[in-house]
């Protein structure tokens, strides 16, 4: 669906945001992780029409979202990683207004479009309610709707869930999932695995304005089956394991540290057991590798 | 043809009447301005030295006064530019331009929605000076009930008054809100038509103030 091809982005102040990313994401739920700073918000900004992108394009049925940002702006629903609405306007308020922006001019229609929104995101009982009253759960839910307007083909939500309850999280995630369909493509940029993990079906890892690696969760799991290994160590020990095993992740707790490791087909000490192996392994192994080596999947 | 209401421009216009609405401050300014239209009514030097308190000449006095003591026009100037701003501090920008919409049609509703919003605060000044004249004092001149002057006063040298710094701040704003090669000469060119229209109208309108 959507075609993203050498997209290159240097600020001002000469950090090179994007180094020449190429990309293709079909429709369903696309998950773009990596750490903070690695180009995520500004690839999301891009696509968005927000940010001039230095060279390169990105195609989505046949409109170059970089030149022809009119079009492009027609077809895309956008809800950024920081945002605000007018406090003292209501819910219907607030989503009235952008509908107009968006082009929906017919009263009745926007009105049917509104509480339909409304409805789907769990805020029809408090439409007639000041924005500036509503938890971070209600705005995240209200942003969604307004993203939503229009039958968008492209869907950008840009680490949408930090900062919400595991319950407001899971009722976002299951409105993302029911949003995608065969003819809607949803980014979803994110530093959470766990997101990724629940609700994309294919998934695309970002550091320092590069693509590592792209495929779907499964297949990435399936490449670490049978490498990870888990241990709880007394603290002491963990500078003698880490120089000794590919550790990927360490948790204190009690005076202890559980660590979990790659090592391919080989037990790495007595006081390892077996693990299975989740998202986070693949991601932490990835993101902790030196640049230039190479990825695991693609 | 597309109503202009029903353009971009006209849903942002439309959208800063009512958060403008919902604010306290045109209020209190409406308040402010009509109880001081009430004390220029009767206590001004219209009073004093017996003039027509509805005569061309003193609506123009009260209106100079007006826009120079009450409407500074600075102030002004920025209760139009400033929302713009606010809308960038507040975060709600990156929703607004993922919409099919110009930054100049962006620029120019906001500008004229709080223009509007302001004009209508500040008619209230206005309006009761028309009223007043139902009610004459023992103590001053009333000349017989007059309602042309009032508007025509108001519009064009208020109107222009409060124009003509507000574009002049949307001038030096547009560096903010990056659309400068689109707006800059817009609203340099509104800046000279505000001070050309105050040449060519206002002056003769003081004159006729004058006269009468």
């Amino acid at each position: 669906m959507l075609k993203i091809n050498k997209l290159n982005k240097t600020y001002s102040s000469h950090i090179q945001a994007l180094k020449g990313i190429s990309l293709e994401v079909p429709a369903g739920i696309f998950g773009l992780l990596g750490p903070n700073g690695a180009g995520k918000t500004t690839l999301m900004k891009i696509l968005a029409t927000l940010l001039e992108a230095d060279s390169g394009t990105a195609e989505m049925h046949g409109v170059d979202l970089i030149s022809d940002k009119d079009q492009a702006r027609t077809m895309l629903g956008y809800l950024p990683q920081e945002f605000g609405f007018y406090p003292s306007l209501t819910a219907d308020q607030t989503l009235n207004y952008f509908a107009k922006l968006k082009g929906v001019w017919n009263g009745k229609e926007r009105k049917a479009l509104i509480d339909a929104l409304l409805d789907r995101v769990n805020l029809l009982s408090v439409r007639n309610q000041k924005v500036g009253g509503f938890s971070g759960g209600m705005q995240q839910r209200l942003g969604i709707a307004q993203a939503l307007i229009g039958e968008p083909k492209l869907i950008i939500v840009d680490e949408p869930t930090a900062g919400l309850d595991p319950e407001e999280r899971v009722r976002f995630h299951n409105l993302l999932s029911e949003t995608a369909g065969e003819n809607v493509a949803v980014i979803l940029s994110t530093h959470i695995v766990s997101d990724v993990a629940n609700i994309c079906s294919r998934m695309a890892v970002i550091r320092h304005g590069e693509i590592l690696v792209t495929c779907s969760p499964p297949e990435a799991i399936d490449q670490l089956r049978e490498s990870v290994w888990e241990a709880t160590v007394p603290r002491e020990m963990v500078s003698a394991l880490k120089s000794r095993c590919q550790v990927i992740s360490s948790q204190m707790f009690a005076g202890l540290a559980r660590l979990r490791v790659i090592s391919k087909g080989e037990r790495p000490g007595e006081e390892f057991t077996p693990a299975t192996p989740v998202l986070e392994d693949y991601y932490f192994d990835l993101i902790t590798r030196p640049e230039g080596s190479p990825g695991m999947a693609s | 043809m597309r109503s202009p209401f029903k353009t971009p421009f006209g849903a942002v216009f439309q959208n800063e009447v009512l958060v403008n609405s919902k604010r306290v401050a045109p209020y209190v300014l409406m308040i402010l301005f009509t109880a001081h239209s009430i004390l220029w009514w009767g206590w001004s030097a219209a009073a004093t030295y017996g003039w027509g308190t509805n005569s061309d000449y003193n609506i123009f006095r009260n209106l100079q006064g007006f826009s120079f003591i009450l409407g500074l026009p600075i102030f002004n100037a920025v209760l139009m530019g400033d929302p713009v701003i606010k809308d960038f501090q507040e975060r709600v920008d990156p929703l607004i331009f993922s919409k099919p919409l110009s930054r100049a049609a962006y620029l120019l509703g906001k500008f004229f929605g709080n223009f509007f919003v302001l004009v209508c605060c500040q008619a209230t000044f206005v309006l009761t000076m028309l009223l007043m004249q139902w009610f004459p004092w023992s103590r001053v001149v009333v000349l017989p009930t007059r309602v042309f002057p009032y508007f025509k006063h108001f519009l064009f040298f208020r109107g222009h008054l409060t124009l003509c710094p507000g574009s002049l701040l949307l001038y030096s704003r547009n560096t903010h809100s990056k659309c400068q090669d689109r707006l800059r000469p817009g609203s340099f060119f509104l800046f000279l038509l505000h001070c050309i229209s105050g040449v060519l109208i206002a002056e003769p309108a003081a004159a006729l103030g004058h006269s009468s």
